[in-house]
């Protein structure tokens, strides 16, 4: 018998039940994910992709079938999963490098060992010299490469980025996603991106997974490669030169059915 | 990016260093309107002191009612001299800030019990909206047959001020960042944890407009305690100057509550600055 997968939807149905009736958000999700792998996750707003994160950090439970992460089903927060938000959520009351000991913090760790650990992430993500900066100090890019250092911290396997670029303005964008997705590439973590943002989608991620709108249902798949530039995948803004670029954004494009309504 | 990282290393007193003419300008007039207000307001105060004291000495207005501002003075040097002024207020001071910890304290309790079950809060809901809305003055014979003498000047001064300063804090509790209680989730917060990272660091503007609510109302329970109870402090001795008819003493010890009051929110504002100037 082979390994289970990193990450696996089996059938995974949800219902949000509210105070003027019950809203169908996901339908029958099924798909899995390998370690290591780099997926997005592209649909309309309120598809429910958002929802698929928080099923996997075990913030919620399905209505129905199972969340599975290395073959055991979710059932809560688990420090194995980092969840980075659209927002960046550090904390104005403390400074960067007490922002990036919050999630130790909370878990216990042996604090030296952590500090250790954060200064060396904040030192490697260029935020050295701001570790007794507060939040408020640091540019927008800047803040949301501290949240990355707070989620690494944890030494999490896999990593969840709810839409975590979709705030800063576009060059920042640009850069940090190239950055940010070149940091995970290479510590080798499983990685799901949500966004809207498709040329966003086609070049970080190493599948892209197209979803319907509401009720959210797995759409189509694709597997995203860059044959013309070589063995090596290029980062994310030498990937949106290749010639494959357009032709991958086309199909995801059709896909997305969007209606301007 | 490392450009961006740099120009933010530098402090943001550029203005400083490069100071045009026109920005010196810009200042010169921002101090001078700072200049203007101040003179406006000492200003107010001197011509309402010289017209209370020229009406009343004019007899534009009864004296023995009004009082007036050098009589007051007076009145102040013959209660200092008398030696029990000092006693009076330390009275005072002493049932205000006991009143203010413990409604502090009670209130900021109820709130975090509150906030950690959510369905105590659902349960409490009215019954709160009733004790907050009493006219808790109503309770001052109640309380004073209850605690007796003594005892009833705090109750009754809590009593005033810690619903307020629940339900401030409480509001304050849920208007917590919601992505913030979601990334401390994420990180697998308990309900306590939650409280003790983000709640209330978070909460820390609210206690304090909470704790500015407290100072007035803790002020105001214990003179109103003071007027059916006491037997000293500064509510008693409005009650007793004023049933003699001394209106010059009555308003030493409105003046002193006054100064009290300022005080407490100097304090507090001081307090303020310091947890806030820690953020920055």
């Amino acid at each position: 018998m082979s390994a289970p997968p990193k990450i696996a939807f089996k059938d995974v149905c949800l219902h949000y039940f509210g105070e003027h009736g019950e809203t169908e958000a996901l339908r029958d999700i099924g798909f899995s994910i390998a370690a290591g792998e780099f997926v997005a996750i592209v649909g309309q707003s309120g598809c429910g992709k958002s929802t698929l994160l928080s099923l996997l950090a075990g913030l919620m439970r399905p209505t129905s079938g199972a969340v599975l992460i290395d073959g055991r089903e979710v059932i809560g927060p688990s420090p194995s999963v980092g969840f980075m938000l659209q927002q960046d959520t550090l904390f104005e009351w403390r400074t960067i490098l007490e922002n990036t000991l919050l999630g130790p913090e909370i878990r216990g760790d042996n604090r030296i060992e952590a500090r250790r650990r954060a200064e060396g992430l904040l030192e490697r993500y260029g935020l050295g010299e701001f570790k007794h900066h507060r939040p408020a100090q640091l540019s927008g890019g800047m803040r949301q490469r501290a949240a990355l250092a707070r989620t690494m911290c944890l030494e999490p396997d896999i990593l969840l980025l709810d839409e975590p670029f979709s705030a800063l303005d576009f060059q920042t964008r640009l850069a940090l996603g190239d950055e940010i997705s070149t940091i995970i590439r290479r510590s080798g973590k499983t990685a799901i991106l949500v966004t809207h943002d498709i040329p966003e989608a086609i070049s970080i991620a190493d599948r892209v997974v197209v979803l319907s709108r509401r009720p959210g249902r797995v759409r189509a798949e694709h597997a995203i490669a860059f044959p013309s530039c070589g063995t090596e995948r290029p980062g994310a803004i030498a990937a949106r030169e290749a010639v494959e670029f357009p032709g991958l954004f086309d199909i995801v494009w059709q896909e997305l059915d969007v209606h301007v309504d | 990016m490392s450009t961006e990282a740099a120009v933010l290393a530098q402090p943001v007193s550029l203005a400083k260093a490069i100071a045009s003419p026109r920005y010196l300008a810009w200042r010169r007039g921002q101090r001078r309107e700072g200049f203007t207000i101040r003179a406006i307001q000492v200003l107010l105060v001197v011509v309402l002191l010289a017209a209370w004291e020229l009406g009343a000495r004019m007899h534009w207005m009864n004296p023995m009612l009004t009082s007036y501002p050098s009589a007051i003075w007076f009145g102040l040097r013959a209660m200092v001299l008398e030696g029990t002024l000092g006693s009076h207020l330390s009275v005072t001071l002493v049932e205000v800030s006991i009143s203010f910890i413990l409604a502090m304290a009670l209130g900021t309790t109820l709130a975090v019990l509150l906030w950690l079950s959510p369905r105590a809060e659902r349960v409490m809901d009215p019954f709160l909206v009733v004790a907050n809305a009493l006219p808790k003055v109503a309770l001052v014979p109640i309380f004073y047959i209850w605690l007796g003498p003594e005892l009833s000047i705090y109750g009754i001064a809590v009593a005033i001020a810690v619903f307020i300063v629940a339900l401030m804090i409480f509001t304050g509790f849920r208007q917590t960042d919601p992505n913030k209680i979601k990334l401390v989730r994420t990180l697998g917060a308990s309900r306590a944890q939650m409280l003790s990272k983000v709640v209330l660091p978070g909460s820390v503007p609210t206690l304090i407009a909470a704790m500015k609510a407290n100072a007035a109302l803790s002020l105001v329970g214990v003179i109103v305690g003071e007027f059916q109870s006491g037997k000293a402090g500064l509510g008693y001795l409005i009650t007793y100057d004023s049933q003699i008819f001394q209106m010059d003493r009555v308003m030493v010890s409105v003046v002193l509550l006054g100064v009290i009051s300022l005080a407490m929110y100097v304090a507090i504002q001081g307090l303020e600055a310091l947890l806030m100037g820690r953020r920055k």
